[in-house]
């Protein structure tokens, strides 16, 4: 099934098949939380739009997206530092999208250190676990489409390997993803098609396979001629 | 102890009150950082609305009233707020405002401003009395009624969905909308939650009044400011803390202060809130990174003139001390002092900014005296003395704040021409470089007899503004200069002088931040030298060249080159030793000491050399006095340092 054709920054033009993994990667500065924010409706669009399910998207404020099912984990991760562990995750039932008889079954088996920090203030978890929280805070309204903003920014090695377990096992689950990774070579591995980006444009896209070769990679983030 | 009991009693029920009015306050400028003007005008709807059933049932006036200022809120959100949403606090806040006048204006129109006057049943006024102590019942109603809105607002925001939504709207509004908050319903939500406590709170403070006029809004404005202000912009356990701490400092005012001081309570209250802004601009309550987001405008505003607070206080208080102290007689000294002032505050601005030594700054001193003398004398001294001068210059004869306006722009404009190649060398270079400038211009006026009076000493220049002007200028200059060093270009141009090339690197363009600093410093002390010959009442090229420079050089030394304090603190320090020492020259009867005449300029020259050879840094040691540093915490330094660079302050 077809999930979307969006067209934002400057030339980016990206579709997501669902029950897969999108890479988009790039190195600093081409646009890509910038193009998160447009889909997720922080920002407006100029020209381009946004299909999502079948249906234009691109004028409706954030909260009605997500009620639609787009649910965008940003590259700070929104914790409302303010809130408990569990306010934050209730805050999501706001979507009206989550499960009534159990909005945050999903959420807790996936990552239970958030039951164990239930009624602590979210500001006072690590990095990673502020990283679970923000993913296990969009799951809870069940999303069709999952935007993760650069999830791995700045955890430390161990918790960046658990959480690209997390995202191909949430994968596997049938959740849709659109992954903006600046680790591009990892984000591509678990992705099923990938986009390279550079100068907010779109250079380079394809099955990972496509990728293996890391000279195809390394050109296109250079600037080298690619065979598009 | 009777009084105590009472007073407390009293302090509860005021206190209580303004708690509401702060809540509502406080929870509005949470969800939308909006100081909210017009809620005020929240209590003043109550109060008309109080009229329209007051006769028939009180309880359906109250239930009325709560509709009518319910939906008032909403409607100041929705046509007043909304379409500002994304505006920022300030604009907000005057829109608040135009609202509060608006509404205000209106009633008054409407009513012809004439006091109105509210039924209420005559038990609920007879107060209870236990011993000699009275407590009206109106007093516990309202008391008990904020205690509750209190308890049930906590529940709201912390175990319904709406009220959590609100919390996460009032940290972060685009996480809050990426999870499915609805941003208008949300805003909405806290509209009425505000406008249902001042339905509550002005019905209650009504039915106390007894009567009311259009402007009932203001002091329960006030004081809801005042208390969020204590408190804490936005926190909301701040903003009741706050309401109760204000009943608790008029009622104590209210039996503290001698009867006919009275009146001056609620000025005393202001005092006590700027006294504590002073210290801590954030209020009382809330962590720290918090409270400074939600004060961002005041606080920036105060960051931006902090390093002048408390050496302006201190100037003001000296001024203040030896006025009285001295009347007439030291009418003249303390001119001039305040003059200097000027003078050194300038070259530090460009000194302290750049690093670079300026020689030279006096001579804007020397033009802008003259081009004051010269647009104030009469014309008939100036044929005299100047008679080189053009015509139209010979004839004219300005008001002496004119003369300095021009003076001001004259001396810009001659700073600009001297900068724009001078402000390519570095070090040592540009120090002698404008020591060369000072010489030129020393010259050329002394010289420049017909147009000048040459070496002669110009007469009849117009008196100088009253001290207390002077003041008010010297505070001016010393307000710009803080601007100066708090602005980009000031911190830019520091930069540049501690790590010349990281600032390079980073695209600092420091010549461009120099010429800046060196005109502001120019124009500073061209005023101070137009004021200067205003205060003496005489001009002569002779007091305008190495003395003078190595005096004002000697002030910034003793007092720490590198911060505006130093400046201040080298000026007083100086004028109180010279002034000490000039009496002792002129033979002083008590001590019956009397030094060699001379020793004024021996004695400056020691005590530069002295200091930078004992303490480079200063008697400030280059650092800036700042209100935060003396509060215990100390957190004012975590901000702005900028004491580090002054150990190799030698120059």
């Amino acid at each position: 099934m077809n999930y979307g054709r969006i067209v934002g920054i400057a030339d980016v033009s990206i579709r997501v098949r669902k029950g897969t993994i999108v890479a988009l990667v790039s190195a600093n500065g081409a646009g890509k939380s910038t193009f998160m924010s447009a889909v997720a409706g922080l920002l407006p669009l100029k020209s381009g739009t946004i299909r999502f399910d079948g249906e234009d998207v691109g004028a409706l404020s954030p909260e009605r997206r997500a009620r639609k099912g787009l649910s965008l984990v940003p590259e700070d991760r929104g914790i409302l530092t303010d809130l408990t562990v569990g306010e934050n995750l209730q805050l999501a039932r706001s979507s009206g999208r989550s499960d009534p008889a159990a909005p945050f079954e999903e959420a807790l088996a996936r990552f239970p250190i958030l039951k164990e920090f239930w009624a602590r203030p979210a500001g006072a978890l690590s990095g990673g676990q502020q990283q679970m929280l923000a993913i296990g805070r969009a799951l809870v309204a069940r999303p069709k489409l999952l935007l993760l903003d650069q999830p791995s920014l700045g955890l430390a090695p161990v918790i960046v390997n658990e959480l690209f377990a997390a995202i191909t096992d949430l994968r596997e689950a049938g959740r849709t993803i659109v992954l903006v990774e600046q680790f591009a070579c990892r984000a591509i591995q678990i992705s099923n098609y990938a986009y390279v980006m550079k100068n907010h444009c779109v250079v380079a896209e394809g099955p990972p396979a496509k990728f293996a070769d890391e000279q195809v990679l390394n050109r296109a983030y250079l600037g080298g001629e690619t065979d598009e | 102890m009777n009084s105590l009991v009472q007073g407390a009693v009293d302090a509860l029920g005021i206190g209580s009150t303004y708690a509401v009015v702060a809540l509502g306050v406080a929870l509005i400028f949470r969800i939308m950082r909006l100081v909210n003007f017009a809620y005020g005008e929240y209590f003043m709807v109550a109060a008309y609305a109080m009229l329209a059933f007051d006769q028939v049932s009180l309880a359906l006036s109250f239930l009325f009233v709560i509709a009518a200022v319910v939906g008032f809120s909403l409607l100041t959100e929705r046509i007043a707020f909304r379409p500002l949403r994304n505006a920022d606090p300030s604009t907000l806040m005057i829109a608040s405002f135009a609202v509060s006048y608006l509404v205000q204006k209106i009633a008054i129109v409407a009513t012809l401003g004439e006091a109105q006057t509210v039924q209420i049943p005559e038990s609920w006024l007879t107060p209870i009395r236990i011993g000699t102590i009275s407590i009206g019942k109106l007093e516990i109603i309202i008391t008990l009624a904020a205690l509750a809105m209190m308890g049930g607002l906590n529940v709201v925001l912390t175990r319904t969905a709406p009220g959590i939504q609100m919390r996460a709207a009032a940290q972060d509004f685009h996480m809050a909308r990426l999870l499915g908050v609805a941003a208008d319903r949300v805003i909405m939500s806290a509209f009425a939650i505000a406008g249902f406590l001042a339905a509550i709170g002005g019905f209650l403070y009504v039915a106390k009044l007894g009567s009311f006029t259009p402007a009932i809004g203001l002091p329960i404005l006030l004081a809801g400011i005042v208390s969020t202000v204590i408190g804490g912009l936005g926190s909301l356990k701040g903003a009741v803390i706050g309401g109760y701490l204000l009943g608790a400092i008029q009622v104590l005012l209210q039996i503290v202060l001698p009867s006919d001081l009275v009146a001056f309570r609620d000025a005393l209250v202001f005092v006590l809130v700027i006294v504590l802004l002073l210290f801590k601009p954030t209020g009382l309550f809330g962590s720290y990174v918090q409270r400074v987001q939600r004060m961002s405008i005041l606080l920036n505003l105060y960051l931006r003139i902090r390093p002048a607070i408390l050496p302006g206080l201190g100037l003001a208080l000296l001024v203040l001390v030896i006025d009285i102290a001295g009347g007439r007689s030291t009418d003249q000294t303390l001119s001039r002092v305040l003059c200097l002032m000027m003078v050194v505050i300038g070259p530090y601005v460009f000194v302290g900014n750049s690093g670079i030594v300026s020689f030279g700054q006096v001579a804007f001193m020397a033009i802008g005296a003259y081009v004051t003398a010269i647009l104030t004398m009469r014309p008939s001294v100036k044929q005299n003395f100047l008679p080189d001068l053009p015509d139209a210059l010979l004839r004219i004869q300005l008001d002496p704040w004119a003369a300095t306006a021009i003076a001001l722009v004259v001396v810009a404009a001659v700073a600009l021409l001297e900068a724009l190649p001078l402000m390519r060398l570095s070090g040592l270079a540009a120090g002698i470089s404008t020591l060369a400038l000072l010489a030129v211009i020393y010259e050329t006026i002394s010289n420049a007899s017909g147009y000048t009076g040459g070496q002669q000493t110009l007469l009849g220049v117009p008196k100088a503004p009253e001290n207390p002007v002077l003041l008010l200028v010297a505070l001016v200059a010393l307000v710009a200069a803080a601007w100066f060093q708090t602005s980009r270009y000031g911190l830019m141009l520091r930069a540049s002088r501690d790590e010349p090339n990281a600032a390079a690197s980073l695209g600092v363009r420091t010549r461009t931040f120099r010429i800046y600093a060196f005109v502001l410093s120019a124009v500073i002390v061209g005023v101070g030298g137009a004021f200067y010959a205003q205060a003496l009442r005489t001009v002569s090229i002779t007091s305008f060249y190495i003395d003078m420079t190595a005096m004002t050089l000697a002030m910034l030394v003793v007092g720490g080159m590198r911060s505006l304090a130093g400046a201040v603190v080298g000026v007083a320090v100086i004028s109180l030793a010279l002034d000490l020492v000039r009496r002792l020259e002129q033979g002083n009867l008590v001590t019956g000491i009397t030094l060699p005449a001379g020793s004024t300029e021996v004695l400056v020259g020691m005590a530069m050399l002295a200091m930078l050879l004992l303490y480079p840094a200063g008697l400030t040691r280059s650092r800036e006095v700042l209100p935060g540093a003396l509060w215990p915490k100390g957190r004012a330094r975590d901000i702005e340092t900028h004491g580090e660079a002054a150990k190799n302050d030698a120059v």
